[in-house]
Protein backbone atom coordinates (compact mmCIF):
# COMPACT_ATOMS: atom_id res chain seq x y z
CA UNK A 1 0.00 0.00 0.00
CA UNK A 2 2.49 2.05 -0.93
CA UNK A 3 -0.02 4.45 -2.63
CA UNK A 4 -1.60 5.02 0.45
CA UNK A 5 1.33 6.06 1.96
CA UNK A 6 2.46 8.64 -0.63
CA UNK A 7 -1.44 9.84 -0.57
CA UNK A 8 -1.43 10.49 3.38
CA UNK A 9 1.47 11.85 3.11
CA UNK A 10 0.44 14.77 0.75
CA UNK A 11 -2.47 14.84 3.13
CA UNK A 12 -0.21 15.66 6.05
CA UNK A 13 1.98 17.67 4.68
CA UNK A 14 -0.22 20.16 2.46
CA UNK A 15 -3.19 20.15 4.75
CA UNK A 16 -6.58 20.22 3.34
CA UNK A 17 -8.80 19.63 5.73
CA UNK A 18 -11.83 19.66 3.54
CA UNK A 19 -10.63 16.64 1.39
CA UNK A 20 -9.05 14.12 3.48
CA UNK A 21 -12.11 12.32 4.58
CA UNK A 22 -12.40 12.07 0.92
CA UNK A 23 -8.98 10.82 0.16
CA UNK A 24 -8.71 8.45 2.80
CA UNK A 25 -11.85 7.05 2.95
CA UNK A 26 -12.60 6.43 -0.76
CA UNK A 27 -12.76 2.64 -1.35
CA UNK A 28 -13.12 2.67 -5.17
CA UNK A 29 -9.80 4.71 -4.89
CA UNK A 30 -8.24 3.05 -2.73
CA UNK A 31 -9.26 -0.28 -5.11
CA UNK A 32 -8.22 1.66 -8.09
CA UNK A 33 -4.83 2.61 -6.12
CA UNK A 34 -3.78 -1.27 -5.21
CA UNK A 35 -3.78 -2.48 -8.72
CA UNK A 36 -2.22 -0.15 -10.42
CA UNK A 37 0.52 0.18 -7.59
CA UNK A 38 0.90 -3.90 -8.00
CA UNK A 39 1.42 -3.62 -11.53
CA UNK A 40 3.84 -0.46 -11.82
CA UNK A 41 5.49 1.39 -9.56
CA UNK A 42 6.32 4.08 -11.72
CA UNK A 43 2.39 5.45 -12.30
CA UNK A 44 2.02 5.06 -8.40
CA UNK A 45 3.87 7.82 -8.57
CA UNK A 46 2.08 9.91 -11.10
CA UNK A 47 -1.10 8.63 -9.87
CA UNK A 48 -0.33 10.57 -6.64
CA UNK A 49 0.36 13.48 -8.46
CA UNK A 50 -3.01 13.18 -10.37
CA UNK A 51 -4.81 12.91 -6.95
CA UNK A 52 -3.22 16.32 -6.12
CA UNK A 53 -4.35 17.64 -9.37
CA UNK A 54 -7.69 16.52 -9.50
CA UNK A 55 -8.19 17.47 -5.36
CA UNK A 56 -6.97 21.03 -5.97
CA UNK A 57 -7.88 22.09 -9.69
CA UNK A 58 -11.84 20.04 -9.55
CA UNK A 59 -12.15 19.15 -5.74
CA UNK A 60 -12.36 15.46 -6.37
CA UNK A 61 -9.77 12.64 -5.62
CA UNK A 62 -11.78 10.03 -7.86
CA UNK A 63 -10.55 10.15 -11.95
CA UNK A 64 -14.17 8.84 -12.72
CA UNK A 65 -15.97 12.02 -11.28
CA UNK A 66 -13.06 14.07 -12.78
CA UNK A 67 -14.78 17.13 -15.25
CA UNK A 68 -14.23 16.42 -19.07
CA UNK A 69 -12.09 18.47 -20.93
CA UNK A 70 -14.23 21.21 -22.49
CA UNK A 71 -12.74 22.23 -25.73
CA UNK A 72 -11.94 25.90 -25.97
CA UNK A 73 -12.16 26.83 -29.80
CA UNK A 74 -15.60 28.70 -28.76
CA UNK A 75 -13.66 30.79 -26.52
CA UNK A 76 -15.73 33.17 -24.22
CA UNK A 77 -18.81 32.60 -26.05
CA UNK A 78 -22.27 33.01 -23.55
CA UNK A 79 -22.05 29.40 -23.43
CA UNK A 80 -18.60 29.06 -21.94
CA UNK A 81 -17.30 32.27 -20.75
CA UNK A 82 -18.86 31.55 -17.09
CA UNK A 83 -17.40 28.57 -16.91
CA UNK A 84 -14.08 27.80 -14.77
CA UNK A 85 -10.67 27.92 -16.66
CA UNK A 86 -9.32 24.39 -15.41
CA UNK A 87 -12.06 22.82 -17.24
CA UNK A 88 -10.35 23.59 -20.53
CA UNK A 89 -7.03 21.95 -19.62
CA UNK A 90 -6.27 19.14 -21.85
CA UNK A 91 -5.78 15.75 -21.34
CA UNK A 92 -1.91 16.77 -21.34
CA UNK A 93 -2.08 19.65 -19.77
CA UNK A 94 -3.76 17.53 -17.17
CA UNK A 95 -1.05 15.36 -17.48
CA UNK A 96 1.89 17.56 -17.19
CA UNK A 97 0.42 19.21 -14.23
CA UNK A 98 -0.12 16.17 -12.35
CA UNK A 99 3.48 15.91 -12.65
CA UNK A 100 4.11 19.26 -11.36
CA UNK A 101 2.18 18.60 -8.61
CA UNK A 102 4.27 15.69 -7.51
CA UNK A 103 7.49 17.39 -7.75
CA UNK A 104 6.62 20.54 -5.73
CA UNK A 105 4.93 18.20 -3.20
CA UNK A 106 8.20 16.11 -3.27
CA UNK A 107 9.84 19.76 -2.84
CA UNK A 108 8.30 21.11 -0.41
CA UNK A 109 7.46 23.78 -2.44
CA UNK A 110 3.61 25.83 -1.63
CA UNK A 111 1.23 23.69 -3.90
CA UNK A 112 -0.54 27.46 -4.48
CA UNK A 113 2.55 27.98 -7.06
CA UNK A 114 0.95 25.05 -9.52
CA UNK A 115 -2.28 26.08 -8.98
CA UNK A 116 -1.93 29.63 -9.97
CA UNK A 117 0.00 28.24 -13.28
CA UNK A 118 -2.54 25.78 -14.37
CA UNK A 119 -5.13 29.01 -13.96
CA UNK A 120 -2.95 30.78 -16.54
CA UNK A 121 -2.67 28.02 -18.93
CA UNK A 122 -6.50 27.13 -18.09
CA UNK A 123 -7.52 30.88 -18.58
CA UNK A 124 -5.36 30.04 -22.35
CA UNK A 125 -6.95 27.39 -23.51
CA UNK A 126 -10.56 28.68 -22.50
CA UNK A 127 -9.61 31.78 -24.64
CA UNK A 128 -9.19 29.83 -27.63
CA UNK A 129 -5.47 29.57 -27.33
CA UNK A 130 -5.18 33.11 -26.99
CA UNK A 131 -7.13 33.70 -30.04
CA UNK A 132 -10.32 35.46 -28.47
CA UNK A 133 -7.90 37.80 -26.43
CA UNK A 134 -6.55 41.32 -27.80
CA UNK A 135 -3.41 42.05 -26.65
CA UNK A 136 -3.74 45.47 -24.64
CA UNK A 137 -0.90 46.88 -26.03
CA UNK A 138 -2.42 46.97 -29.26
CA UNK A 139 -3.28 50.50 -29.32
CA UNK A 140 -7.10 50.38 -28.16
CA UNK A 141 -6.90 50.92 -24.34
CA UNK A 142 -6.77 54.33 -23.15
CA UNK A 143 -7.69 56.18 -19.74
CA UNK A 144 -10.48 58.09 -19.21
CA UNK A 145 -8.80 61.43 -20.36
CA UNK A 146 -7.74 60.09 -23.85
CA UNK A 147 -3.99 59.39 -23.52
CA UNK A 148 -2.87 55.84 -24.49
CA UNK A 149 -1.81 53.05 -22.16
CA UNK A 150 0.78 50.23 -22.38
CA UNK A 151 1.76 47.77 -20.08
CA UNK A 152 4.97 45.78 -19.04
CA UNK A 153 6.45 43.73 -16.80
CA UNK A 154 8.39 44.76 -14.04
CA UNK A 155 11.95 44.26 -13.94
CA UNK A 156 12.47 41.41 -11.85
CA UNK A 157 9.51 39.98 -13.91
CA UNK A 158 11.01 41.28 -17.21
CA UNK A 159 14.15 39.65 -16.83
CA UNK A 160 12.46 36.23 -15.69
CA UNK A 161 10.62 36.43 -18.89
CA UNK A 162 13.67 37.00 -20.92
CA UNK A 163 15.52 34.02 -19.35
CA UNK A 164 12.61 31.63 -20.52
CA UNK A 165 11.96 33.15 -23.76
CA UNK A 166 15.67 33.14 -24.75
CA UNK A 167 17.15 29.81 -22.50
CA UNK A 168 17.40 26.33 -24.51
CA UNK A 169 14.78 24.60 -22.18
CA UNK A 170 11.51 26.35 -24.09
CA UNK A 171 12.23 24.64 -26.82
CA UNK A 172 11.63 21.00 -25.29
CA UNK A 173 9.61 22.13 -22.58
CA UNK A 174 6.42 20.18 -22.00
CA UNK A 175 4.87 23.25 -21.06
CA UNK A 176 3.11 24.77 -24.13
CA UNK A 177 5.48 26.84 -26.21
CA UNK A 178 2.30 28.81 -27.13
CA UNK A 179 1.13 29.36 -24.16
CA UNK A 180 4.72 30.32 -23.07
CA UNK A 181 5.05 33.12 -25.84
CA UNK A 182 1.24 34.29 -25.34
CA UNK A 183 1.44 34.97 -21.07
CA UNK A 184 4.87 36.27 -21.26
CA UNK A 185 4.35 38.47 -23.79
CA UNK A 186 3.18 41.40 -21.28
CA UNK A 187 0.32 42.73 -23.25
CA UNK A 188 -1.44 39.62 -22.57
CA UNK A 189 0.35 38.46 -19.38
CA UNK A 190 1.17 41.65 -17.70
CA UNK A 191 -2.81 41.74 -16.61
CA UNK A 192 -3.66 37.95 -16.67
CA UNK A 193 -1.03 35.40 -14.98
CA UNK A 194 -0.93 35.85 -11.01
CA UNK A 195 1.47 32.67 -11.28
CA UNK A 196 4.86 33.67 -10.13
CA UNK A 197 7.19 33.63 -12.95
CA UNK A 198 10.49 32.99 -11.13
CA UNK A 199 8.42 29.28 -10.05
CA UNK A 200 7.17 28.98 -14.09
CA UNK A 201 10.80 29.07 -15.15
CA UNK A 202 11.78 26.53 -12.76
CA UNK A 203 8.74 24.21 -14.11
CA UNK A 204 9.79 24.93 -17.61
CA UNK A 205 13.41 23.90 -17.08
CA UNK A 206 12.09 21.10 -15.12
CA UNK A 207 9.99 19.57 -17.16
CA UNK A 208 12.21 19.84 -20.58
CA UNK A 209 15.35 17.89 -21.87
CA UNK A 210 17.64 19.83 -19.73
CA UNK A 211 15.91 19.30 -16.47
CA UNK A 212 18.47 16.64 -15.42
CA UNK A 213 20.35 19.70 -14.48
CA UNK A 214 17.92 20.99 -12.56
CA UNK A 215 18.30 18.98 -8.92
CA UNK A 216 15.84 21.07 -6.80
CA UNK A 217 13.79 24.04 -6.27
CA UNK A 218 14.74 26.86 -4.71
CA UNK A 219 13.47 27.20 -0.46
CA UNK A 220 11.56 30.38 -1.67
CA UNK A 221 8.88 28.52 -3.11
CA UNK A 222 7.95 26.89 0.19
CA UNK A 223 5.56 30.00 0.78
CA UNK A 224 3.98 31.15 -1.89
CA UNK A 225 2.59 35.28 -2.94
CA UNK A 226 0.17 36.00 -5.77
CA UNK A 227 1.88 37.80 -8.54
CA UNK A 228 -0.58 40.84 -7.56
CA UNK A 229 -1.47 42.48 -11.15
CA UNK A 230 -1.87 45.85 -9.75
CA UNK A 231 1.94 45.78 -8.60
CA UNK A 232 3.73 43.90 -10.77
CA UNK A 233 2.50 45.64 -14.07
CA UNK A 234 4.06 48.62 -14.75
CA UNK A 235 1.47 51.30 -17.08
CA UNK A 236 2.57 54.12 -19.00
CA UNK A 237 0.84 56.29 -20.47
CA UNK A 238 1.11 58.88 -23.39
CA UNK A 239 2.12 62.03 -22.75
CA UNK A 240 -0.26 63.51 -25.75
CA UNK A 241 -4.32 62.60 -26.10
CA UNK A 242 -4.27 59.91 -28.61
CA UNK A 243 -8.13 58.79 -28.60
CA UNK A 244 -10.11 60.89 -30.74
CA UNK A 245 -13.09 60.61 -28.71
CA UNK A 246 -12.06 60.53 -24.88
CA UNK A 247 -14.55 59.56 -22.21
CA UNK A 248 -13.73 63.57 -20.14
CA UNK A 249 -14.45 65.62 -23.48
CA UNK A 250 -17.65 63.64 -24.57
CA UNK A 251 -20.84 65.96 -24.77
CA UNK A 252 -23.82 63.64 -25.38
CA UNK A 253 -26.65 65.20 -26.14
CA UNK A 254 -28.90 62.44 -24.95
CA UNK A 255 -27.85 59.78 -22.46
CA UNK A 256 -29.95 56.62 -20.96
CA UNK A 257 -28.49 55.83 -17.76
CA UNK A 258 -29.31 52.34 -16.16
CA UNK A 259 -32.84 53.43 -17.90
CA UNK A 260 -33.39 56.94 -17.30
CA UNK A 261 -33.23 59.04 -19.91
CA UNK A 262 -31.13 62.82 -19.83
CA UNK A 263 -31.77 65.23 -21.88
CA UNK A 264 -28.88 67.51 -23.28
CA UNK A 265 -30.05 68.61 -26.53
CA UNK A 266 -33.82 68.41 -27.46
CA UNK A 267 -32.80 69.45 -30.40
CA UNK A 268 -31.54 66.02 -31.22
CA UNK A 269 -34.84 64.62 -30.59
CA UNK A 270 -37.00 64.22 -33.83
CA UNK A 271 -37.41 67.86 -34.88
CA UNK A 272 -40.97 67.82 -36.30
CA UNK A 273 -42.47 65.61 -33.24
CA UNK A 274 -40.73 67.96 -30.70
CA UNK A 275 -42.08 70.70 -32.74
CA UNK A 276 -45.94 69.59 -32.77
CA UNK A 277 -45.81 68.24 -29.51
CA UNK A 278 -44.69 71.67 -28.09
CA UNK A 279 -46.76 73.44 -30.20
CA UNK A 280 -49.64 71.53 -28.85
CA UNK A 281 -48.96 72.45 -25.52
CA UNK A 282 -48.41 75.99 -26.58
CA UNK A 283 -44.91 75.94 -25.00
CA UNK A 284 -41.79 77.48 -25.73
CA UNK A 285 -38.72 75.07 -24.60
CA UNK A 286 -35.82 77.44 -23.23
CA UNK A 287 -32.67 76.84 -21.96
CA UNK A 288 -33.63 77.38 -18.61
CA UNK A 289 -35.91 74.58 -18.87
CA UNK A 290 -33.60 72.36 -20.19
CA UNK A 291 -31.44 72.73 -17.45
CA UNK A 292 -34.79 72.19 -15.28
CA UNK A 293 -35.13 68.58 -16.97
CA UNK A 294 -31.40 68.07 -16.67
CA UNK A 295 -31.27 68.76 -13.11
CA UNK A 296 -34.65 67.13 -12.07
CA UNK A 297 -33.27 63.75 -13.40
CA UNK A 298 -30.08 64.40 -11.96
CA UNK A 299 -31.52 65.38 -8.78
CA UNK A 300 -33.08 61.98 -9.17
CA UNK A 301 -36.74 62.85 -8.74
CA UNK A 302 -37.59 61.05 -11.67
CA UNK A 303 -41.33 61.42 -10.90
CA UNK A 304 -42.74 63.30 -13.54
CA UNK A 305 -46.24 65.05 -13.62
CA UNK A 306 -48.63 64.51 -16.64
CA UNK A 307 -48.86 68.06 -17.06
CA UNK A 308 -45.67 68.81 -17.41
CA UNK A 309 -43.12 69.70 -19.94
CA UNK A 310 -40.88 66.96 -18.76
CA UNK A 311 -43.26 64.44 -19.44
CA UNK A 312 -43.93 64.96 -23.17
CA UNK A 313 -40.29 64.89 -23.72
CA UNK A 314 -40.07 61.58 -22.27
CA UNK A 315 -43.34 60.42 -23.91
CA UNK A 316 -41.56 61.45 -27.63
CA UNK A 317 -38.94 59.14 -25.71
CA UNK A 318 -41.02 56.37 -25.39
CA UNK A 319 -40.90 56.89 -21.19
CA UNK A 320 -44.43 56.71 -20.04
CA UNK A 321 -44.42 59.36 -17.38
CA UNK A 322 -41.97 57.47 -14.53
CA UNK A 323 -38.25 56.47 -15.26
CA UNK A 324 -37.76 53.05 -15.92
CA UNK A 325 -35.08 49.82 -15.76
CA UNK A 326 -33.96 48.34 -18.51
CA UNK B 1 -46.16 70.58 -62.77
CA UNK B 2 -47.91 67.42 -61.61
CA UNK B 3 -44.50 66.51 -61.03
CA UNK B 4 -43.17 69.25 -59.56
CA UNK B 5 -46.28 68.97 -56.85
CA UNK B 6 -44.79 65.73 -55.93
CA UNK B 7 -41.61 66.53 -55.93
CA UNK B 8 -41.03 69.49 -54.31
CA UNK B 9 -42.82 68.29 -50.60
CA UNK B 10 -40.31 65.18 -50.80
CA UNK B 11 -37.58 67.80 -51.14
CA UNK B 12 -38.91 69.34 -48.42
CA UNK B 13 -39.10 66.55 -45.96
CA UNK B 14 -35.47 65.66 -47.24
CA UNK B 15 -34.88 69.13 -46.22
CA UNK B 16 -36.03 69.17 -43.26
CA UNK B 17 -34.37 66.09 -42.24
CA UNK B 18 -31.22 66.64 -39.76
CA UNK B 19 -28.00 65.36 -41.32
CA UNK B 20 -25.88 66.40 -38.17
CA UNK B 21 -24.58 63.66 -35.90
CA UNK B 22 -26.01 63.10 -32.70
CA UNK B 23 -23.71 61.87 -29.80
CA UNK B 24 -25.36 59.91 -27.13
CA UNK B 25 -24.42 57.39 -24.54
CA UNK B 26 -25.54 54.26 -22.96
CA UNK B 27 -24.98 53.69 -19.32
CA UNK B 28 -25.17 50.81 -17.27
CA UNK B 29 -24.29 49.47 -13.86
CA UNK B 30 -24.16 45.54 -12.99
CA UNK B 31 -23.01 43.29 -9.86
CA UNK B 32 -20.48 40.60 -10.92
CA UNK B 33 -22.32 38.52 -8.32
CA UNK B 34 -21.03 36.36 -5.37
CA UNK B 35 -18.49 33.88 -6.52
CA UNK B 36 -17.64 30.68 -5.02
CA UNK B 37 -14.22 30.07 -4.76
CA UNK B 38 -13.09 26.61 -3.88
CA UNK B 39 -11.28 25.54 -6.98
CA UNK B 40 -11.49 29.10 -9.29
CA UNK B 41 -14.29 30.58 -9.81
CA UNK B 42 -16.37 33.75 -12.24
CA UNK B 43 -18.70 36.33 -11.57
CA UNK B 44 -19.96 38.09 -14.89
CA UNK B 45 -21.64 41.54 -14.86
CA UNK B 46 -23.43 41.36 -18.09
CA UNK B 47 -24.70 44.46 -19.68
CA UNK B 48 -27.00 44.11 -22.46
CA UNK B 49 -28.31 46.97 -25.15
CA UNK B 50 -31.96 47.27 -25.00
CA UNK B 51 -34.11 48.98 -27.83
CA UNK B 52 -35.35 51.11 -25.11
CA UNK B 53 -32.34 52.38 -24.84
CA UNK B 54 -32.07 53.77 -27.75
CA UNK B 55 -34.42 57.19 -28.49
CA UNK B 56 -37.69 56.51 -30.50
CA UNK B 57 -37.40 56.70 -33.89
CA UNK B 58 -33.93 56.01 -34.32
CA UNK B 59 -33.30 52.51 -34.08
CA UNK B 60 -33.17 52.37 -37.60
CA UNK B 61 -30.51 54.62 -37.59
CA UNK B 62 -26.39 53.08 -38.26
CA UNK B 63 -24.94 53.81 -35.01
CA UNK B 64 -21.12 54.19 -34.77
CA UNK B 65 -19.53 53.16 -31.41
CA UNK B 66 -16.94 55.80 -30.19
CA UNK B 67 -15.48 53.83 -27.41
CA UNK B 68 -16.58 51.70 -24.44
CA UNK B 69 -15.87 52.82 -20.91
CA UNK B 70 -15.34 50.78 -17.88
CA UNK B 71 -15.52 51.00 -14.32
CA UNK B 72 -14.71 48.04 -12.34
CA UNK B 73 -15.37 46.67 -8.79
CA UNK B 74 -12.76 43.79 -6.90
CA UNK B 75 -13.08 41.18 -4.59
CA UNK B 76 -11.26 42.50 -1.86
CA UNK B 77 -10.08 39.44 -0.28
CA UNK B 78 -8.88 37.69 -3.61
CA UNK B 79 -5.50 39.17 -4.62
CA UNK B 80 -5.53 36.59 -7.77
CA UNK B 81 -8.13 38.02 -9.57
CA UNK B 82 -8.14 39.09 -13.58
CA UNK B 83 -10.42 40.69 -15.15
CA UNK B 84 -11.65 40.52 -18.88
CA UNK B 85 -14.26 43.24 -21.27
CA UNK B 86 -15.98 41.10 -23.76
CA UNK B 87 -17.78 42.65 -26.76
CA UNK B 88 -20.71 40.41 -28.61
CA UNK B 89 -22.45 41.79 -31.73
CA UNK B 90 -26.00 42.29 -32.02
CA UNK B 91 -28.04 39.43 -30.99
CA UNK B 92 -25.26 36.94 -31.30
CA UNK B 93 -23.84 34.47 -28.52
CA UNK B 94 -20.05 34.43 -29.65
CA UNK B 95 -17.80 36.82 -28.80
CA UNK B 96 -16.02 39.78 -31.14
CA UNK B 97 -12.91 39.21 -28.91
CA UNK B 98 -12.01 40.42 -25.14
CA UNK B 99 -9.51 42.31 -23.46
CA UNK B 100 -7.82 42.11 -20.26
CA UNK B 101 -8.55 45.25 -18.07
CA UNK B 102 -7.99 45.50 -14.52
CA UNK B 103 -10.53 45.22 -11.06
CA UNK B 104 -10.88 48.21 -9.34
CA UNK B 105 -10.29 50.57 -11.92
CA UNK B 106 -11.14 52.26 -14.95
CA UNK B 107 -10.64 53.04 -18.69
CA UNK B 108 -11.25 53.28 -22.42
CA UNK B 109 -11.38 50.32 -25.10
CA UNK B 110 -11.21 51.09 -28.62
CA UNK B 111 -11.11 47.81 -30.24
CA UNK B 112 -14.92 46.88 -30.98
CA UNK B 113 -15.56 50.48 -32.08
CA UNK B 114 -15.94 49.30 -35.90
CA UNK B 115 -17.94 46.94 -35.15
CA UNK B 116 -21.98 46.78 -35.51
CA UNK B 117 -23.73 48.39 -32.54
CA UNK B 118 -27.71 48.25 -31.78
CA UNK B 119 -29.99 46.66 -29.54
CA UNK B 120 -28.56 42.98 -28.71
CA UNK B 121 -25.52 43.90 -28.24
CA UNK B 122 -23.81 43.09 -25.05
CA UNK B 123 -20.32 43.28 -22.98
CA UNK B 124 -19.63 40.84 -20.04
CA UNK B 125 -17.03 41.78 -17.61
CA UNK B 126 -15.84 38.70 -16.47
CA UNK B 127 -14.03 38.50 -12.88
CA UNK B 128 -11.78 34.85 -12.02
CA UNK B 129 -10.74 34.56 -8.57
CA UNK B 130 -9.24 31.99 -7.20
CA UNK B 131 -8.56 30.85 -3.00
CA UNK B 132 -9.33 33.27 -1.15
CA UNK B 133 -12.16 33.18 2.02
CA UNK B 134 -15.10 31.16 0.33
CA UNK B 135 -17.51 32.43 -0.59
CA UNK B 136 -16.05 35.78 -2.44
CA UNK B 137 -17.92 38.92 -2.43
CA UNK B 138 -17.75 41.80 -4.95
CA UNK B 139 -16.61 45.22 -3.11
CA UNK B 140 -19.10 46.61 -5.59
CA UNK B 141 -20.65 47.44 -8.98
CA UNK B 142 -19.16 46.85 -12.56
CA UNK B 143 -20.10 50.05 -14.86
CA UNK B 144 -20.24 50.15 -18.62
CA UNK B 145 -20.78 53.02 -20.80
CA UNK B 146 -21.18 52.74 -24.39
CA UNK B 147 -20.46 56.19 -25.94
CA UNK B 148 -22.08 56.21 -29.56
CA UNK B 149 -23.04 58.54 -32.60
CA UNK B 150 -26.32 58.04 -34.88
Amino acid sequence: MKIDDIVTAYVQNVGMPRKNEDLINSSHKSASVTSTAESNQSTSVSLSGRAIMLSRLFGTQNSNTEPPVVSGVNGMDLKHIGMSPQNFLTTSDRALLSDMYEYAQQQGADLQNVDQLAYALGTYRQSNDGRSMSSFNGGNSFDLEGHQLTVSFNEKDAATAARILNGDAINSTKLDQGFLRYTLDPGYGALSNTSDFEFMEQMVIKFSDVGAKQMSLPSKFSTFSYRVINESAVFTASKQILNPNPASTFKPQIINDNGKWIVLDPSVLEDNLFEQALTQQKMKLTTSQNEMIVNTLFANDHKVSKNSQLFDVLKLLSIPGTTKKP
Amino acid sequence: MKFMKILLPLVFVLASAPSFAVDAAITKTASPGVIIVTNGGTGLAQFNILSANFPSGTLSKTKTLLGIDWQTTLYPNNPGETVQLCYYRPYSSTEVGCTTILRNSSGTVSNFNTQPFGPGAKVIIRHFANGGPQPAYPAGQDTVTFRYSY
